[in-house]
């Protein structure tokens, strides 16, 4: 049984307390609304504002297990608990322009990081992995591989991180 | 102003062309104006990350993210030297 809903709802229903959740240093413009059930708890409603990064995600994640909600706008992603919206996380990566989910571990990426949460926070942050474009993002077995362009050379350096950890294990032309 | 207005005329930072792999990003942390380069290859920290490419870095904001603007500069792959790296690293 999770300990929440999540969907994404237009437009709201009324009688619902309204959280927003703004973007750095300014409102932004609200990218979508999500209607937010905690278990044994009042519905209330998210408002998501974003800066509109250009190419940047627009997504929610839910987990089964966990508090966590994850509604990413427009590359601005937005982490807090499902039954108390003032506790909120950062997260490093911004803007949102990778997302790949494996079992309970979302793995986010911008121009050369990566970041992976679950349900209960954040479970990892890469070291950089390119100069700034990051491309063909998939896990295998245990593993996150990608690549990362390398301004020095104008070419690809392929990586391996672990899945668990996101631990360097390699890189290499 | 976006990078590509600006690039190959004569306002390019140090007089140095752009690679066409730089011209073609042109979302915000790639196409910062080009008087900010020049004050980047004039003031940055310059660091050779090899005998023909060298990157210079100044901390910055866009909007309200800190990082730090960097422009790399390779000598050797182009006729001329070309600016092929020219990006926002938030962070840092």
């Amino acid at each position: 049984m999770p300990d929440y809903t999540a969907e994404e709802v237009w437009p709201a229903p009324d009688g619902l307390d309204v959280v927003e959740f703004d973007v750095p240093g300014g409102m932004g413009t609200v990218a979508f609304q999500a209607i937010i059930r905690p278990s044994g708890r009042k519905p209330w409603i998210g408002l998501f504002r974003t800066e509109d990064y250009e190419g940047a995600l627009t997504f929610v994640e839910t987990w089964e297990a966990g508090p966590m909600v994850l509604a990413c706008a427009g590359g601005n992603p937005h982490f807090f608990r499902a039954d108390d919206p003032d506790f909120r996380l950062d997260l490093p990566t911004f803007p949102v322009l990778h997302r790949l989910r494996h079992r309970d571990l979302v793995i986010l990426g911008d121009f050369t990081n990566l970041t992976a949460v679950d349900g209960y926070g954040l479970v990892w942050e890469s070291p950089s992995l390119a100069s700034d474009e990051i491309a063909g993002l998939e896990v295998r077995g245990d593993v996150v591989e990608g690549k990362g362009n390398e301004a020095s050379t104008g070419g690809w350096i392929r990586f391996v991180l672990s899945l668990e950890t996101g631990e360097l294990q390699s890189r290499s032309t | 102003m976006a990078l590509g207005a600006e690039a190959g005329s004569s306002e390019s930072p140090g007089g140095l062309p752009f690679s066409e792999q730089v011209l073609s990003k042109t979302d915000r942390f790639h196409s910062f104006p080009s008087i900010i380069g020049d004050q980047v290859l004039r003031y940055g920290t310059e660091t050779e990350v090899s005998s023909t490419y060298t990157v210079y870095s100044l901390p910055g904001y866009i909007g309200s993210y800190k990082g730090v603007f960097q422009v790399g500069v390779d000598t050797v792959r182009y006729s001329v030297p070309t600016i092929t790296h020219w990006f926002f690293k938030k962070g840092g």
